[in-house]
């Protein structure tokens, strides 16, 4: 009896993670070895694909100007926008739970709309919000009486990018502010009271408390805004997209990142076996990186 | 009364601090709500901070390609990606994180990958697999693709490592509670901060996306939200003003979810707070 | 059951077809696609426009567009009372992807697609499309209309598309300002003052100098370039060639010039702002299709009489347009043949297209008669518009002045619309167009590694 008892035990966790990777095996890792194949193809999506072996990989490291300029501009959003969003989200999740714990869900519904807003409405308001001559941006800066008010935004290289930057923070940092909320809940009060008594400040108090209990949480936001920011996709394509006649990766291809790219590729110049190719190098970059940092923060855990 | 404005002064950056980003976060929102309110061809006439009133006629507009259909598929879509994924993510969450077996340390490794891969390199894939099991121009696409989701079984795995203790999972099955029973009746009732948060992001995704339905739905009665907002103003006019009314009056039923479920996440966080 | 059983017959005979499945388009048109209408023996019958085959149609049509051929549904219903059209709107710039995802997953492509005339050449190139030339539907294309023909055939001659209508364009203007700085507001006067790009940059000047500025002549430079590129034939590539600096450079240097004359202002394509403009007072004159003043100018501006349109300086040119193609591997080409054929090959579709849909045909027969276009429109202060784009436009467009499709026009007009976007930010229009040019390759190679400088 004990015996079928252990062997039940020692079988269920199987059963726990069963239909999740029924699933996915079915409705992703078959995809995902299907653009694997792929990418050593030139498939146009249409008849046949012939092998080309590395030539799609080597292509995008010494024919493809754009594809390159592509990594940077996804490194630059990376290295930039996302540390910033995480580290508003922090502030956010945690001046709301202390300093108005009453209006708690208002202040994170307010904050979490950004997040809320579909893609389209957010590439459309802020091509409105930063339009040349009659967005509000320019406006403001003129009614405050600033010397070069008249800013093309969308038009040079530089303001574009500057512009996906703030798009990027403002609809990221409600979603880093929620899961990071819902990362603070699990530590418990006693902890605060305790400090309390002993006559911390609020922010001694975050320093040597909430920090550390919070990193398996904040080091997933920081693991999940990485590779939000590595796929980058939405908000560079709605700037731009959600109007005819604009180029597609702004301005000299300045707001181009990889996964823009790889769209571009695959579902624009019906190169399927292209686009597959760029996505997996994308795959293989972030992997790495993600591996290396999943490994330096169990380590601090031990 | 000297501690007290003592005790606000220091806590003012605080505030400001969240005023700020308040104030930053809801203003592209506002303005999108006021661009609903004018004529298309008047939005671009000078800085409107005030609700215009054409509201009811970009209504009109909106009504007339019938957007109550799109809006139950879409709901429909999104509620049930919602409840599956809440399901699945929680039971591998559970698995991978109070149990050791063996493959463990793979699975995870695999699971972290795909977290990593990117949707759109899939629809070549996919739509092959769609079309061999006949779900073409159904709703089914758009919901298997959510069942699977590598960011919901992270997600869940870390939460209930962190926020179970095992002592409570130990001294249960030491009560000789059956494995299934463990989890429905002790587990699920403590991770209602994570379920909540992931059933409202499954549900926000599912809601918004765009890709997938535009490339499995070809017929109008399939259509979701986003696509239909997509077609209006046709041929060669774009109806901005009706598109951002329509898009502000989608955002609803998710502002809805949020508010219902916040005091939720709310109540759920203090009960796990004070259980400790 | 019985359902379950089918899943599983179908999931392994799907896995089987999987192996087949990379052979492709081609075989999967053979698989799928009717038996070809025994009626090829018609092979002696090539010129005439009643072929047998879509005479007798049935069945279901799905038709993926943009437009309204949805208006024509009950004049088709009752032509074709066998047929049903199912209509999918799907929006111009979402068109492209929507094939090529279909096509890549082998999904069911629909019976017609109405191509638009941006991605003509991009989706022409895909050798998907039902060759109309040939059996068994041997359309003949010399029906059409001269300034169609172009645009709706591939490079040998082909027809793999019927033209929906001609899409002359003219200039238009708004009558109160060139009274003001021109002193007139006729239309054949003005023509003969601006017949040439030149003539605008110097009365442009003068504009500008009279106005402190405030005035300019165009709004913006996108629809300028259509109009310019499409003033030209040199094309694109040759072979497999890049040959941008040839047919670019002229576009180019106009807008430059025009720019550095300060006759342009900044405003974009399609823009809310553009849009906006046209109920202003400081932008003179806009390039004009002829479905412009019911889908562009009308919309947005909504006084009576403000504006006139005369001929462009340089040459007509089309602008946007479609056309029906028919997917090999459509399910009911029969049906699909006769709808088209009545919408674009029949007079008789002519009427309800023109007083409906407020839109030209491509047939020629229908312009012989000189009283068929012909609108005086209260909005252009009472002038005929349609019949000066019928009679007097039209008859001057033919093959050696309408620019061809290209199979590269997408990459080309992206490229362009960047470097379009410098000179707007320029001051004073102070850009090297070779640079330019030179960008513009650069964009075009990474997209097209078969091409080559």
């Amino acid at each position: 009896m004990q015996r079928l008892e252990k062997r039940c035990r020692k079988l269920t966790p199987y059963f726990f993670i069963l239909p999740f990777f029924a699933a996915y095996l079915l409705f992703s890792v078959f995809p995902f070895a299907f653009a694997f194949f792929m990418s050593f193809t030139d498939w146009t999506g249409v008849g046949t694909p012939s092998f080309v072996g590395l030539g799609n990989y080597i292509r995008i490291f010494t024919q493809d100007a754009a594809a390159q300029k592509s990594f940077l501009n996804t490194f630059y959003f990376l290295v930039i926008a996302i540390p910033i969003e995480i580290l508003l989200g922090l502030l956010t999740a945690m001046i709301i739970k202390d300093f108005v714990p009453k209006a708690r869900g208002a202040f994170q519904l307010l904050n979490f709309l950004p997040y809320l807003t579909a893609p389209v409405a957010v590439g459309l308001i802020f091509q409105f919000l930063f339009d040349w001559d009659y967005g509000t941006v320019n406006q403001l800066l003129a009614s405050i009486h600033i010397e070069n008010d008249h800013i093309y935004w969308l038009g040079t290289e530089g303001t574009a990018r500057f512009v996906v930057i703030v798009v990027i923070i403002w609809r990221l940092f409600g979603y880093s502010m929620i899961i990071l909320s819902a990362g603070l809940s699990t530590i418990s009060e006693d902890l605060y009271e305790a400090a309390d008594l002993d006559g911390a400040g609020w922010f001694q108090k975050q320093l040597r408390i909430t920090l550390p209990l919070l990193k398996p949480i904040l080091g997933f936001v920081c693991v999940i805004s990485l590779i939000n920011g590595f796929q980058l996709f939405d908000d560079p394509y709605m700037l731009f997209a959600s109007q005819a006649g604009q180029p597609f990766g702004g301005p000299n291809n300045s707001v181009l990142t990889v996964m823009m790219n790889m769209f571009q590729a695959s579902f624009m110049n019906f190169q399927m076996g292209y686009g597959a190719s760029i996505a997996y190098t994308l795959f293989l970059i972030i992997f790495i990186f993600s591996m290396l940092l999943t490994r330096m923060m169990r380590r601090e855990d031990c | 009364m000297k501690s007290k404005v003592f005790r606000t002064l220091r806590r003012a950056p605080a505030y400001l601090l969240l005023l700020f980003t308040t104030v930053l976060a809801l203003m592209p929102f506002y303005i999108m709500f006021i661009m609903g309110t004018y004529k298309n061809e008047d939005i671009f006439k000078g800085l409107k901070l005030l609700p215009g009133n054409y509201i009811a006629k970009n209504f009109e507009t909106i009504l007339q390609g019938n957007v109550i259909r799109p809006y139950l598929n879409s709901l429909f879509i999104s509620v049930l990606s919602m409840i599956v994924c809440v399901l699945v993510s929680s039971l591998i969450g559970y698995g991978m994180s109070k149990f050791r077996f063996r493959g463990k340390k793979f699975l995870m490794t695999v699971l972290l990958a795909t977290l990593v891969m990117p949707y759109q390199i899939s629809m070549a894939g996919y739509m092959m697999e769609m079309r061999w099991f006949q779900l073409n121009n159904t709703l089914w696409p758009m919901i298997l693709v959510f069942i699977a989701n590598p960011f919901g079984a992270f997600w869940m795995t870390q939460y209930i490592g962190s926020a179970i203790p095992d002592s409570i999972i130990e001294s249960a099955r030491i009560d000789g509670s059956g494995e299934l029973r463990l989890f429905l009746t002790i587990v699920f009732p403590m991770i209602k901060p994570a379920t909540i948060t992931l059933a409202l992001l499954v549900f926000l995704w599912s809601w918004n996306n765009f890709l997938i339905p535009l490339v499995f739905v070809t017929d109008p009665r399939q259509y979701t939200l986003p696509i239909f907002i997509s077609t209006l103003g046709g041929a060669y006019r774009v109806d901005y003003a009706a598109k951002m009314l329509n898009l502000t009056l989608a955002t609803i039923p998710v502002l809805i979810f949020f508010s219902i479920f916040s005091k939720y996440l709310i109540k759920g966080m203090t009960i796990g707070a004070v259980k400790e | 059951m019985k359902r379950h059983w089918k899943r599983i017959v179908t999931l392994t005979v799907s896995a089987v077809m999987a192996g087949a499945m990379l052979a492709g388009c081609s075989q999967e048109a053979g698989s799928n696609s009717q038996p070809e209408n025994p009626t090829v023996e018609k092979e002696s019958d090539t010129s005439s426009v009643e072929a047998e085959f879509g005479a007798s149609p049935s069945g279901e049509v799905t038709i993926w567009g943009w437009d309204e051929t949805e208006i024509l549904k009950d004049h088709l219903a009752e032509i074709y009372p066998e047929v049903t059209i199912n209509y999918v709107t799907i929006a111009q710039s979402d068109l492209p992807q929507k094939i090529q995802t279909t096509l890549a997953s082998g999904a069911q492509m629909p019976d017609i697609i109405q191509l638009e005339s941006t991605t003509r050449g991009k989706m022409y190139s895909l050798d998907c499309w039902e060759n109309l030339s040939e059996a068994p539907y041997y359309v003949d294309k010399n029906i059409f209309t001269v300034d169609q023909l172009p645009v709706s055939v591939d490079q040998d001659g082909n027809l793999l598309g019927l033209p929906m209508g001609s899409v002359p364009s003219a200039m238009a203007y708004k009558r109160s300002l060139t009274k003001e700085y021109f002193g007139t507001d006729d239309p054949e006067q003005l023509s003969k003052m601006f017949s040439t790009w030149e003539d605008y940059i110097e009365k442009g000047i003068e504009v500008n100098e009279k106005s402190n500025g405030t005035v300019k002549m165009f709004a913006g430079l996108s629809d300028l370039y259509n109009v310019l590129i499409g003033q030209t034939i040199i094309p694109f590539t040759k072979g497999d060639k890049l040959n941008v600096e040839e047919s670019l450079t002229p576009a180019l240097e106009e807008l430059t010039k025009m720019k550095q004359a300060g006759i342009v202002d900044t405003l974009e394509e399609g823009s809310p702002a553009l849009m906006a403009s046209y109920a202003d007072d400081v932008h003179i004159f806009y390039p004009c299709a002829q479905w412009s003043p019911r889908w562009v100018l009308k919309p947005n501006d909504s006084r009576d009489g403000a504006w006139g349109l005369m001929e462009l300086a340089g040459g007509a040119v089309n602008w946007g347009g479609g056309v029906y193609s028919i997917p090999k591997t459509a399910k009911n080409k029969e049906a699909a043949f006769a709808v088209i054929k009545w919408i674009t090959m029949n007079p008789e579709s002519a009427v309800p297209r023109r007083d409906e849909l407020e839109v030209f045909t491509a047939i020629k027969s229908v312009y012989e008669d000189p009283e068929f276009y012909s609108r005086t429109d209260s909005f252009f202060g009472g002038q005929d518009i349609d019949k000066m784009f019928a009679y007097t436009i039209i008859p001057k467009m033919d093959e050696t002045n309408v620019r061809p499709l290209n199979k590269y026009d997408v990459e080309v007009k992206d490229a362009v619309s960047s470097a379009l976007k410098t000179i707007n930010a320029s001051e004073d229009g102070n850009v090297d167009v070779t640079e330019l040019i030179r960008q513009i390759e650069t964009d075009i190679l990474s997209r097209c590694p078969e091409l080559s400088k």
